[in-house]
């Protein structure tokens, strides 16, 4: 019996090591691995590379390479945006997403009066801004 | 004509007799003896292996025979899949993640406007108002 638990020990962890080895290796790049053009595109996040993980690179690879056939102002904003992007807390990273996700989801014709609608809330007095995002005090009492 | 009626009526030819010339035999000979050369050799008694297989699983289970490839291999084929499924979805995550910040990066709106709860709050009452 003893045996026998170990062996399907042995297999699972074998299969577990089997899913995770290539991707380490084949998705952990670092800096001088990249080519030229990634460096280039990706200098903002030159200092903070090493410190990414393999996902994470993966990604920022993948972005890189998308990088191209963007339009000239979608690099620059790329550009400008990377570092604060990466330097955001996971959470931080999943709650926008989420919000990208449920805006994405207008209508076109509304999606692009978003940029004024951000001028408009920007305009607003502090305290109204306030009001509209009350402190979540509730949730940290709980903990 | 049904198939019965059909099958019949091919009997009845056949218990006429066929004149077949040597080339045609020995092609049906020969092709004969393909289709059995080819065919999958019969399951030796079902039960008979069943039986083995009880008996090593409850018999000489700490025993190293205990554990025949009966067992590992659908264990192992089990472990593959689940292991491609997981290898699937963790790339179909990834991708999305990836689409989602390459629109994140480049959109219209700042990354503050989708991080700042007061302008989510300020979408959803607009919203709501028109």
């Amino acid at each position: 019996m003893r045996r026998a638990l170990l062996l399907l020990a042995l297999c699972v962890a074998a299969s577990a090591a089997g899913a995770q080895t290539p991707k380490i290796k084949g998705g952990r790049p670092a800096w001088a691995e990249l080519t030229v053009e990634q460096q280039h595109t990706l200098a903002p996040l030159k200092a903070d590379w090493e410190s990414l993980q393999p996902d994470r690179r993966r990604k920022w690879i993948g972005i890189a390479k998308r990088y191209p056939g963007m339009k000239p102002q979608e690099q620059e904003r790329v550009q400008r945006r990377m570092q604060v992007w990466a330097q955001l807390t996971p959470e931080q990273r999943r709650q926008a997403r989420e919000n990208y996700k449920r805006i994405a989801k207008v209508p076109p014709e509304e999606r692009g009066k978003l940029g004024e609608q951000w001028a408009e809330y920007q305009a607003l007095p502090p305290n109204e801004r306030q009001n509209l995002a009350p402190p979540p005090a509730p949730a940290k009492k709980k903990k | 004509m049904n198939e019965f009626q059909f099958g019949d009526k091919i009997r009845h030819i056949l218990n006429q007799g066929l004149s077949l010339d040597s080339r045609k035999a020995a092609r049906l000979q020969a092709a004969r003896e393909l289709a059995l050369a080819r065919r999958r050799p019969e399951p030796v008694g079902v039960v008979a292996s069943a039986g083995v297989w009880a008996g090593n699983m409850v018999g000489d289970f700490g025993g190293w025979t205990g554990l025949s490839l009966r067992l590992l291999a659908p264990i192992a084929m089990l472990l593959i899949g689940f292991g491609a499924i997981y290898t699937w979805q963790q790339n179909q995550r990834a991708a999305e993640v990836e689409e989602i910040d390459a629109q994140l990066l480049t959109g219209d709106l700042p990354i503050d406007a989708y991080l700042d709860r007061g302008f989510q709050n300020y979408l959803k009452t607009r919203a709501a108002e028109e």
